[in-house]
């Protein structure tokens, strides 16, 4: 859409089935786009394989091949499966807490004074930054990896719920006390289904967060699919590299999706949709 | 003063588990800023500063200028956002950090390979935030626009990207931050330099004051980084008077 | 002093004095909502001779400000046309100044700059463009806030800023939708007065929107009266009070009278 086109266009008097048949033209017209685009972008890509050779750039072919095979036959599957799995504890240990938290932070505001000042100046710190300071109390298992994916993870689902805690807390609160509810009835019927929206958007910022740490916890302590891509780079196993990347990248975009279209769900039942922050 | 006491709390504390023989891991607080003292003073933790100063400006400068060009055509044509919005709305959950084992490949191991990382860091922030500001703005505006025959370079220049420079700072903002997170990502887990090779020194020496101190100063260099675009931001949105406080 | 027509019959006045200079020819505009098309405006038609100040009075939602902006040419309509001086209006032209409902100010520029969006348009040499801009606020009694960015003047003075970017045109045509709706009732009547000498001097032709019956015969010539769904016209009322015309006149039993026409007009079966 131009920029000037934001000023309303006015149809014909034909009526609205016209306007439908406009809109559906416009969709047809935006796949097409799609399609060419991403078309021409793969052949440009086979072409550059094939020029460059596998040990620079795999063809499409053997990444769909003998790079999804490999994934299967050659072992990658248990540390792909074990990696997500640290992922979750570690996501879920980040949510356990920050929820909570952050609705209090929301609620009340001297946790909110005392702590935000920190939880900004860990935000504010490069987590990579971190690793080697990590590494010497979690040691480079299990700990060491879930530690990295809380550190990542906890921002967004942290400081969205305060948000949407506190957004609701001051005028849906005088509501509450005027209708005579009780504090957990209130907190209950009010405020939870208002940051619902918020605290989805934080869960969804954060999952991505977690899985960009991860990837980079593995890369430094060498173990799970981070060991795995370093060496198949290493051996310019290409096709390979390139089917486990789009692995991750597509399960990535599936979870989010998720949470999107639950975010999608909720704002259809009426509830209010949160922007990002 | 909750925050004095809080912090007091925290100090404290980390002088306590200090005294504990079996956390080798927490150095003495006393340790831990002379350490950061003497580090800065004699240049240790300066020089290598700079490097990763560096790394990070570049990037972050080559991803405001693609960006910004890429969201303005995003924007405007509507052939090029229907091609490009899925990749824009799919980098927001798409780890960069699985590319870094093969940019070496292609880039090499040097400088241009980390700057590819820290662009990547940043790029898809600038162009998304430019592309929506473009967007938002208030139709009143741009038929304002139309209505005094403001037109061609001037409506660009007079109208269309200060209208849509409160969205961009934005995103200079959040890139920003993100282009020191993506230096140091470079920096430990591309090739080693810089502020990296730094704490990746302290770490193996187990020079744990030397490693509190390192990292306080990242983390202290990267707040200024924030700081210093936030202070951009305002003076570019200085007729936002809503944010002045 | 004659009411052409008081009872909903459209009567389009015939440009017998002078010719005219606005010519709205039938028209009409829709939009297209979900299923179906809702119509705006239908069967439009009115002329404005050169000169004449003209304002138009109708309920909310009637279309006052989508006919305004036909004229300008903001907005293509969907049937019929509309003719400025010697042209068919299909887009905005300088001869035309537009004072807009919502204002439109840039919040980046200060007060002084709005004002020389208008010199940059019409071509005004750099360096005159400062004092020019300084000698149109000091037309509407903004002089002393030039430096101020619109967000830390009030909505009536900010109102008064649009005025000024419209008169800094030095158009033909001047087209006010609600131009003093947000100023305060005191600045209002000296705006009015303000607003009829630089019409007089200037000799522009005026079409201007208001809820303000009052202000509407104060000011007017002629007062249009609209009805709503669909936008059509059902009165054009001529005002033929002589001029320059006192505060006072506000008290004549027949502006009195005539104020009362125009309320029953737009409130049918409510007495006044
Ligand atoms: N872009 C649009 N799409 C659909 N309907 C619109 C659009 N713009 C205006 N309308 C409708 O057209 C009608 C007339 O709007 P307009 O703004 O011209 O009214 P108005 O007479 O100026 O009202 P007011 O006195 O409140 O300013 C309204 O009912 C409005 O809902
Ligand atoms: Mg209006």
């Amino acid at each position: 859409m131009t920029a000037t086109s934001t000023v309303i266009a006015p149809p014909s008097r034909a009526a609205g089935a016209a306007h439908a048949a406009t809109l559906a033209r416009e969709r047809r017209r935006k796949w097409t786009y799609r399609a060419v685009f991403w078309a021409a972008l793969l052949l440009a890509w086979e072409v550059a394989a094939r020029r460059a050779g596998p040990r620079f750039l795999p063809t499409l072919e053997s990444i769909a091949v003998d790079g999804m095979s490999g994934f299967f036959t050659n072992g990658f599957v248990v540390p792909f499966l074990d990696s997500w799995l640290q992922l979750f504890i570690g996501f879920a240990i980040a949510l356990a807490v920050t929820i909570p938290l952050g609705v209090l932070l929301g609620w009340s505001r001297l946790p909110n004074v005392v702590l935000m000042p920190y939880v900004n100046g860990l935000f504010v710190t490069p987590t990579a930054a971190l690793l080697p300071l990590v590494i010497l109390f979690a040691g480079t298992d299990l700990t060491f990896r879930v530690v990295v994916v809380i550190l990542f993870a906890f921002y967004y689902p942290l400081v969205n719920t305060a948000t949407g805690v506190r957004q609701t807390a001051g005028g849906l609160r005088d509501l509450s006390s005027t209708l005579c509810m009780s504090k957990l009835a209130a907190f209950r019927k009010v405020v939870v289904p208002a940051a619902t929206p918020y605290i989805l958007v934080g869960v969804r910022l954060g999952l991505a967060a977690a899985v960009q740490g991860m990837v980079i916890a593995e890369l430094w302590v060498l173990t799970g699919t981070g060991e795995v891509l370093k060496n198949l780079a290493q051996f310019r196993r290409l096709s390979e590299f390139f089917a486990i990347v789009i692995l991750i990248v597509a399960l990535a975009l599936l979870l989010t999706g998720l949470l999107r279209l639950i975010e999608i769900r909720l704002a259809r039942r009426g509830m209010v949709s949160a922007g990002e922050s | 003063m909750a925050r004095i006491v809080s912090l007091a709390a925290l100090l404290g504390a980390w002088q306590y588990l200090s005294g504990r023989d079996n956390i080798y891991f927490v150095p003495p607080v006393q340790d831990a800023a002379s350490s950061l003292w003497n580090e800065v003073v004699n240049g240790n933790l300066l020089r290598p500063a700079l490097q990763t100063g560096a790394l990070a400006l570049t990037g972050f400068l080559l991803a405001l200028v693609i960006g910004t060009v890429v969201g303005v055509l995003i924007a405007v044509f509507r052939p090029v956002s229907y091609v490009l919005e899925p990749i824009m709305s799919a980098s927001n959950a798409t780890p960069i950090a699985v590319l870094i084992p093969i940019i070496g490949i292609y880039l090499g191991l040097g400088f241009s390979g980390k700057v590819a990382i820290v662009f990547l860091f940043c790029v898809f922030a600038v162009s998304m935030n430019t592309t929506s500001g473009i967007r938002e703005i208030k139709s009143g505006i741009l038929e304002m626009t139309r209505a005094y025959c403001v037109t061609g370079w001037r409506r660009y220049r007079d109208v269309i990207v200060p209208a849509a420079m409160p969205a961009l700072m934005a995103g200079v903002r959040i890139s920003a931050g993100r282009a020191v997170q993506g230096a140091l990502t470079a920096e430990l887990l591309l090739a080693v330099s810089g502020l990296g090779l730094y704490l990746m020194n302290a770490g193996n020496r187990y020079d744990v004051p030397d490693l509190v101190a390192g990292t306080v100063f990242v983390s202290a260099a990267a707040f200024l980084a924030l700081h210093l675009a936030g202070r951009w931001e305002g003076h570019v949105l200085r007729w936002r008077t809503d944010l002045k406080n | 002093m004659t009411v052409s027509s008081a009872t909903g019959g459209v009567e389009t006045r015939g440009a017998t004095d002078s010719r005219p200079y606005i010519d709205v020819r039938d028209v009409g505009m829709s939009f297209a909502s979900k299923s179906d098309d809702v119509i705006i405006i239908d069967g439009l038609s009115f002329t404005v001779a050169d000169g004449e100040f003209c304002s138009i009075v109708g309920p909310s939602g009637c279309g006052k400000s989508t006919a305004l902006r036909i004229i300008d040419g903001l907005t293509p309509p969907t049937s019929g046309e509309v003719r400025v001086g010697a042209r068919t209006v299909t887009g905005p032209s300088l001869d035309v100044g537009f004072v807009f409902q919502q204002y439109n100010l840039l919040p980046w520029r200060t007060v002084a700059g709005n004002v020389a969006l208008s010199l940059e348009s019409i071509g005004t040499p750099k360096k005159d463009r400062p004092g020019k801009a300084r000698e149109w606020l000091d037309v509407v009694g903004l002089g002393h806030v030039a430096d101020y960015y619109p967000s830390q003047i009030s909505g009536g003075m900010q109102q008064r800023v649009g005025l000024a970017r419209a008169l800094a045109l030095e158009p033909r045509v001047l087209l006010m939708d609600e131009p003093f709706g947000a100023v305060d009732a005191q600045t209002r009547l000296l705006m009015q007065e303000q607003l009829l000498q630089i019409w007089e001097q200037r000799a522009c032709t005026v079409v201007f929107v208001t809820h303000d019956i009052e202000e509407a015969l104060y000011l007017s010539d002629r007062v249009l009266v609209m009805a709503a769904k669909p936008g059509r016209m059902v009165a054009d009322i001529e005002v033929s009070f002589p001029r320059p015309r006192a505060m006072s006149v506000r008290s004549d039993p027949g502006f009195v009278r005539m104020k009362d026409e125009i309320w029953d007009l737009l409130h049918p079966g409510h007495g006044a």
